[in-house]
């Protein structure tokens, strides 16, 4: 259902800013399109993986948590 | 452009830290101590410390620039773009954190049979709203919402005074120092370390240059009121506050004024929803003109409704449950900000600093 709805949020985005989606041409736009998409693609993706009922096998931040845990570690023993 | 006052600058950077600090701030010190967490609150200055050095160099070697912007200019087109991109995400994953946390909230305390991510949708739909509308709107808002916050805080405050008990903080500084360090680390590090978002907002401010006596002087608010906060909540719900995800709401729900005035924690869950939303808008702000300076466009409209729906998705992609959002606050957060928010920025001034340095100049004239 998550998904559903940001599908739904996704496309209601697209009508939202059709105008700058299709016609802006002001300096930047181009780069700001693959943003604008990129977000837009990341976040179904990420609204389908979190509805899903296999999502605890996944650990998105995992990454964050091996670099920079040892520093907090630190900065509680420090004390 | 549209230009914020100090007043308002201040304020924005006091709902960025008591819209999540009234909220947990209670239990996460009190996971440490119980006896001296009075203490562990105060340690928000530190990071208020650190976040007004940052940004007085940065309106010194930067005036009128943005974070990202400086990052940009420091590093040059390649290597600054990717930090300024990593700034993009910490912005993201605070913000998804922050929402994260509201949605779990509203659903535990006013909505338990509404879905979590329709809740989060509803919250994320304002946000956009208000940062649709810039920055001087998210400053009125905050404007607005003080003289209700003057008036039912004290209150609420006053109220839950009746089952206040003095022993619930004796024997003071029976465990030593380093519980109350402990506890000070997240409003130190995390919660501090936010103050670093107004440096998005540079172009916009009136006068950039009191920007870092302006943090102090949020710091030093917000410091005291969540003292005052973590005592009364300490002092009434006692030992059992190392267990509460919401002790604040606890307190709240103990008022009881004879047999008609009781579950005053509606017109808490309220306020806290409205802080929360404002501190959501600031930091979306900040996300917004982030990538606005990664784009190089001339308007950061566009980014709002895309940037809403990613925080959005992740924050329910990234964290599984809120024992997962208070175990990456804990664990992780202090050291990413403290990396992010500080060292980022310092390396980036001292960059820029090294590519500006007098003897280059000199040597450059000789040639």
């Amino acid at each position: 259902m998550n998904g559903v709805v940001g599908v739904g949020l996704a496309l209601l985005c697209g009508v939202l800013q059709w105008r700058f989606l299709l016609r802006a041409e002001e300096p930047g736009a181009k780069t700001a399109r693959l943003v604008w998409c990129v977000l837009m693609g990341a976040g179904m993706v990420a609204a389908f993986v979190a509805g899903r009922q296999d999502f605890p096998s996944l650990h998105p931040l995992g990454w964050l948590e091996t670099v920079f845990t040892p520093l907090t570690r630190w900065l509680y023993e420090v004390g | 452009m549209a230009q914020i006052s100090r007043y308002q600058v201040i304020l924005m950077l006091v709902w960025v830290v008591l819209g999540t600090g009234i909220l947990t701030m209670p239990g996460t010190i009190a996971q440490f101590t119980v006896h001296d967490a009075w203490m562990g609150a105060s340690f928000l200055l530190l990071g208020g410390g650190l976040s007004a050095g940052v940004a007085w160099l940065h309106v010194r070697l930067f005036p009128g620039l943005t974070l990202t912007q400086a990052v940009r200019a420091a590093f040059g087109p390649w290597i600054g773009r990717f930090l300024a991109v990593w700034l993009c995400l910490w912005l993201l994953i605070t913000t998804a954190t922050v929402g994260r946390e509201m949605s779990a909230f509203v659903t535990v305390a006013t909505l338990p049979n509404t879905a979590e991510y329709l809740v989060g949708a509803a919250a994320f739909a304002c946000v956009a709203y208000l940062v649709y509308l810039g920055i001087e709107v998210v400053g009125r808002v905050n404007e607005f919402i003080m003289p209700l916050v003057l008036v039912i805080v004290p209150l609420l405050f006053v109220l839950a005074l009746r089952w206040f008990d003095v022993a619930a903080f004796q024997p003071v500084w029976a465990e030593g120092f380093t519980p109350i360090w402990r506890s000070g680390i997240v409003p130190a590090f995390a919660y501090g370390l936010e103050f670093v978002v107004a440096l998005q907002w540079v172009p916009a401010l009136r006068t950039p240059r009191t920007l870092p006596l302006d943090i102090l002087i949020a710091s030093a608010v917000s410091s005291l009121i969540l003292t005052v906060l973590v005592v009364e909540t300490v002092g009434v719900v006692g030992w059992p506050v190392k267990y509460m995800n919401y002790p604040v709401l606890e307190v709240v729900r103990a008022i009881r004024l004879g047999k008609l005035i009781e579950r005053l924690d509606t017109v808490y869950a309220m306020g806290v929803v409205a802080i929360l939303v404002l501190k959501l808008s600031a930091i979306h702000l900040s996300l917004c003109r982030a990538l606005q300076d990664v784009c190089g466009t001339q308007d950061a409209r566009w980014a709002v409704l895309p940037a809403a729906f990613a925080v959005w998705a992740a924050s329910y992609f990234l964290f599984r449950n809120t024992a997962g959002v208070t175990a990456f606050i804990l664990s992780v957060v202090p050291g990413y900000f403290l990396v992010t928010a500080i060292f980022l920025p310092l390396v980036s001034y001292a960059a820029a600093w090294l590519r500006r340095r007098p003897w280059r100049r000199t040597a450059a004239g000789r040639l």
